[in-house]
């Protein structure tokens, strides 16, 4: 594992940087599909900010990173 | 650089020489040489003993590819001592052989090896049964190359660097070069890795100086960052390259990646193909060229492509006589007169050697004459295969089509050395040459015993075991890798990979290309674990602004997560009995200390603690637990509210982090109009607690520290010796007490005017030891400690703080499951009953002789005269008075129920004033 998150505060930062915080799932179940996943990422080494990723799970391909306040419900 | 005569050796300085020691003789070396080199000067021939059989065997690749160098070299095993430079004083020994590797007991092996077949180990010794363990444990200990030294400390700690580039180009040869100087040249900053201590790559092998322009502009390239003796070894996603240096680790991310990686020259598979003195033609070069050592004197040179002729003249300018030429091809024209005498249409049947290489067998595929050729040295010139190993890492594929490598597929952002010439796939100077010939013709061998033809040296397969277990079924390249270990020694198949491809295609019938390739994985070349482990070879330590103060006094430090922190100063037990009679003071500067402000800062504190907090008055704090959506427990802590949209919230040490990342994320995820701030690293904290507590505090603060005006649980903000502080008084320890939090620049003078003034009670300064003490004397549960990833509140003895009233709080819908089922299990305080010993926390409970629960804290009690401790029982047998035993030692020692707190049930001692 070793891909790279663009942090919307911080720029593109190693993964190593961040702590994993689960994936964003409604009902709260974990779904181990391949494909796109929905999850949550926390900038410890940054902007200490919790982030939302849509990532590859199958790639590791990081589609896109956002604020996790304006995803979450 | 070189007019014909003899070369000295592109790395070599022989103007400083040295000696160092192998097997109890002393060597000779030059400056530059590496230990193989000054090994091969000196006479040594046999280098290691095979895998397998332990057969003799000698340099061979001189390129840090197979397994024939591998040396102990000053208690690091496996050593490639081929590429290792030789440093003064060192000490090299052989590994793989007893009693020596010129006579090796194990060589039986080779001549009982029609009863070691291809997957031996998969048939043999099942019946009986119980021989089974005998034979494992004795193929174990014969098996492998060097030992490991499991004391041997590394001489110094790796490193770790990070590295960012524009452009990575792996290999410093002229491809390398050229694709550096061309990024460079539009600008983007270039990071070029070269193995070896020059640039050059093959170019160094042939005697051809046309490139030293190519190579100053690079090194003198403001743009380029030359890193020599770096070895990438695995490419991973995102472009990220791993690479070492010596003992450092370079993680190297780049926006592009270009492998320069260059070519192999593909060995020939013939009988006796692994006896010292058969090379593969790059490695006499590098032998000579690089190193400055000739590898013998009359060499025949065997091939199936023009790299023949081109070696035959190469071996000539180095001062090596060439017998023949030996070219597999029917009909290849020299195209010009040669020294030498060629065997067109012939090809080598086997070696033969006494002590050393004597002679080779060869013969007419057309009339199928044989004859001899004496010679000390069997250079094979096979077809140069790309080194590919990097590019498939990182997902390029390619398929063997008419002799030529076509790419399947590309990836972005990787690409590779483009030769001059019109190769499909070049990633070097020279490209691969697209003349399909099957390899060797050792299958006619199987009648000759003491004939081994090797396909694969590192795990000592030969052609026959690759035809058994293509019979056995195991034919498809990946299985036939795993069944015969072809390809998984400590070369990964860079030596015999496109071998066992092709003698599998053979084998199968079918054309190279539909065979395939095994997997490429990192890492490419073998990594040392010291390297890898750099990344983690740094600790950060924190330390709190009173540190100083706590060595100054003579502190013993322990360890808590990152920080240092006094475990005591003059022992645990006088330390608690100064608290409990006198005074005493403790730092806690390393308690997390988050702000949380703003209007829903309640409304955050009553979804993450268990209790309510929106009755909580300003100027009052007030304990919480917390627990996950599980229903977990994972913090506890006090918190006070300094105005209506403002707390002050602490939580344990080893918590801090995660619990202001959890603050943090439901923040988020409730999308709470709050603000956290973390200030754990900017304040400081000191507990004064002890019966004259008030007494020292009245003195030295600006505020009224009155019980009335101050009670328990009151939350004050003031000047304490003219610093502004933050003043809880909480009790922890079970005694009338202030946690005084202030900046931490002013900690130190806070700190010592409290002790100045609690001088005249004999204030001590306790440590983490008397605290534990203390706070299991008063029952209070340490998180983590007493709880673990299974406890609730509802167990643990904090039931009276869930409010299932709350509309909502973290855990409470698996609280409220719980508490209708009905808890199984509850922590209770214990003492031993008939002695004061102190059990080691963890150990089981035990009820009729089967285990029921397990002690999580024990400490003998200096304010009790007893031992206490904490204990998960069973729910009903949770009662006061109830006997369990505790197993230790193999005994079982009693223990009963007893009321918790241990110490002033009532708490009078904390409130009544």
């Amino acid at each position: 594992m070793s891909f790279v998150l663009h942090c919307p505060h911080c720029g593109p930062r190693e993964v190593y940087e961040f702590r994993y915080g689960g994936q964003i799932v409604s009902p709260p179940v974990v779904r181990n599909l391949p494909g796109v996943q929905h999850e949550r990422w926390y900038h410890r080494h940054g902007c200490k900010q919790w982030l939302a990723a849509e990532r590859n799970v199958t790639t590791n391909e990081v589609l896109s990173v956002r604020s996790l306040e304006g995803e979450a419900g | 650089v070189n007019d014909g005569s003899l070369p000295t050796g592109a790395f070599v300085d022989p103007t400083r020489s040295f000696t160092f020691q192998f097997e109890g003789r002393t060597i000779p070396a030059l400056a530059g040489q590496s230990i193989g080199a000054a090994l091969y000067a000196a006479g040594q021939r046999i280098f290691t003993r095979s895998f397998k059989y332990h057969r003799p065997r000698g340099l061979f690749c001189v390129s840090g590819d197979c397994p024939n160098c591998l040396m102990n070299v000053d208690g690091r095993t496996n050593v490639r001592t081929c590429v290792e430079p030789a440093r003064p004083e060192q000490k090299v020994t052989h590994q793989n052989a007893w009693p020596s590797l010129e006579f090796d007991c194990l060589r039986l092996f080779d001549t009982f090896s029609r009863h070691l077949p291809v997957g031996f180990y998969y048939k043999r010794f099942h019946r009986p049964r119980w021989m089974w363990p005998i034979f494992e444990h004795t193929v174990r200990h014969i098996a492998g190359l060097g030992r490991v030294d499991i004391h041997h400390a590394a001489h110094d700690q790796g490193a770790m660097e990070y590295v960012h580039a524009d452009v990575c180009v792996i290999g410093g040869g002229r491809a390398g070069m050229t694709e550096a100087l061309r990024a460079a040249e539009d600008g983007g900053q270039v990071v070029l890795l070269e193995r070896l201590p020059q640039l050059g790559g093959r170019t160094l092998l042939v005697a051809y100086a046309g490139d030293d322009e190519l190579t100053r502009k690079c090194r003198s390239h403001a743009n380029i960052r030359v890193c020599l003796e770096t070895t990438a070894f695995g490419l991973y996603e995102g472009n990220l390259i791993a690479a070492f240096s010596g003992n450092t680790l370079l993680k190297i991310r780049a926006g592009r990646i270009v492998v320069c990686t260059g070519g192999r020259q593909q060995p020939f598979v013939l009988a006796n193909n692994d006896l010292p003195g058969v090379f593969p033609g790059d490695g006499v070069l590098r032998l000579a060229r690089l190193y400055g050592v000739p590898a013998g004197q009359r060499a025949v040179v065997l091939t199936d492509s023009d790299e023949g002729q081109a070696l035959a003249l190469q071996l000539q300018q180095i001062g090596i006589s060439v017998a023949a030429v030996v070219d597999q091809r029917p009909a290849a024209e020299p195209g010009h007169k040669t020294d030498w005498p060629m065997y067109l249409a012939n090809t080598v049947l086997s070696a033969t050697a006494r002590a050393r290489l004597i002679s080779v067998l060869i013969q007419d595929s057309k009339s199928g004459q044989s004859q001899e050729i004496h010679c000390d040295l069997l250079c094979m010139a096979g077809r140069r295969q790309p080194a590919v190993e990097l590019l498939l890492q990182a997902g390029v594929r390619f398929r063997h089509e008419d002799g030529c490598w076509k790419i399947d597929k590309e990836v972005p952002g990787i690409s590779w050395g483009k030769s001059p010439s019109r190769q499909p796939l070049s990633l070097g100077e020279r490209g691969y040459d697209s003349l399909p010939s099957p390899p060797g013709t050792g299958v006619g061998g199987e009648g000759e015993a003491t004939s081994k033809y090797f396909v694969c040296l590192c795990e000592d397969v030969t052609e026959k075991d690759l035809h058994q277990a293509v019979a056995e079924g195991f034919d498809e390249i990946e299985t036939l890798k795993r069944y015969s270990t072809a390809n998984m020694g400590p070369c990964q198949g860079k030596m015999c990979g496109q071998n066992v491809v092709e003698i599998c295609a053979r084998l199968t019938n079918r054309p190279v290309g539909a065979v395939g390739t095994t997997t490429s994985r990192p890492p490419v070349v073998p990594v040392e674990l010291a390297t890898l482990a750099a990344a983690h070879a740094h600790h950060p330590v924190r330390r709190t602004p009173l540190h100083h103060w706590h060595e100054a006094s003579s502190a013993v430090f322990m360890d808590a997560g990152l920080w240092k922190r006094p475990e005591s100063y003059c022992g645990p037990a006088e330390e608690v009995r100064s608290v409990r009679s006198s005074l005493g003071m403790i730092d806690v500067s390393t308690l997390g200390k988050f702000e949380i402000v703003g209007p829903d800062a309640v409304e955050l504190l009553e979804r993450i603690y268990l209790n309510r907090w929106s009755d909580l008055r300003p100027g009052r704090a007030r304990y919480g637990a917390m627990c996950n959506e599980d229903g977990i427990l994972i913090d506890d802590g006090v918190a006070g509210r300094l105005a209506t949209d403002r707390f002050y919230m602490t939580a344990t040490t080893g918590n801090a982090d995660a619990i202001f990342q959890w603050l943090e994320l439901w923040k988020a995820t409730w999308r709470l109009d709050v603000t956290l701030i973390d200030r754990t690293s900017a304040m400081a904290a000191m507990n004064l607690a002890g019966p004259h507590a008030r007494e020292v505090l009245a003195a030295l603060a600006d505020f009224d520290v009155s019980g009335k005006s101050f009670p328990y649980m009151g939350f004050r903000e003031g000047r304490v010796a003219g610093v502004p502080c933050r003043v809880l008084r909480i009790g922890f320890v079970g005694e009338l007490g202030y946690e005084i939090h202030c900046p931490n620049a002013c900690a130190r003078p806070v700190w010592e005017a409290l002790m100045d003034e609690g001088k005249k009670f004999a204030i001590r300064p306790f440590g983490v030891e008397a605290q534990r003490i203390l706070r299991l004397e008063k029952g209070h549960i340490l998180i983590g400690q007493d709880t673990d990833a299974l406890s609730n509140p509802l167990e643990a003895g904090l039931e009276w703080m869930v409010r299932f009233d709350k509309a909502a709080f973290i855990g409470k819908e698996p609280l409220l499951r719980l508490q209708e089922m009905g808890p199984r299990s509850r922590l209770v305080g214990f003492t031993m009953l008939d002695d004061a010993r102190v059990l080691p926390e963890g150990s089981q409970v035990v009820d009729d002789g089967r285990p029921v629960g397990r002690i999580t804290s024990t400490r003998y009690s200096p304010t009790l005269g007893k031992s206490i401790g904490l204990a998960w029982v069973p729910r009903e047998r949770a009662r006061v008075g109830y006997r369990f035993e505790i197993r230790w030692n193999g005994m079982d020692v009693p223990a009963t129920v007893v009321p918790l707190p241990f110490y002033d049930p009532d708490g009078i001692r904390l409130k009544s004033c």
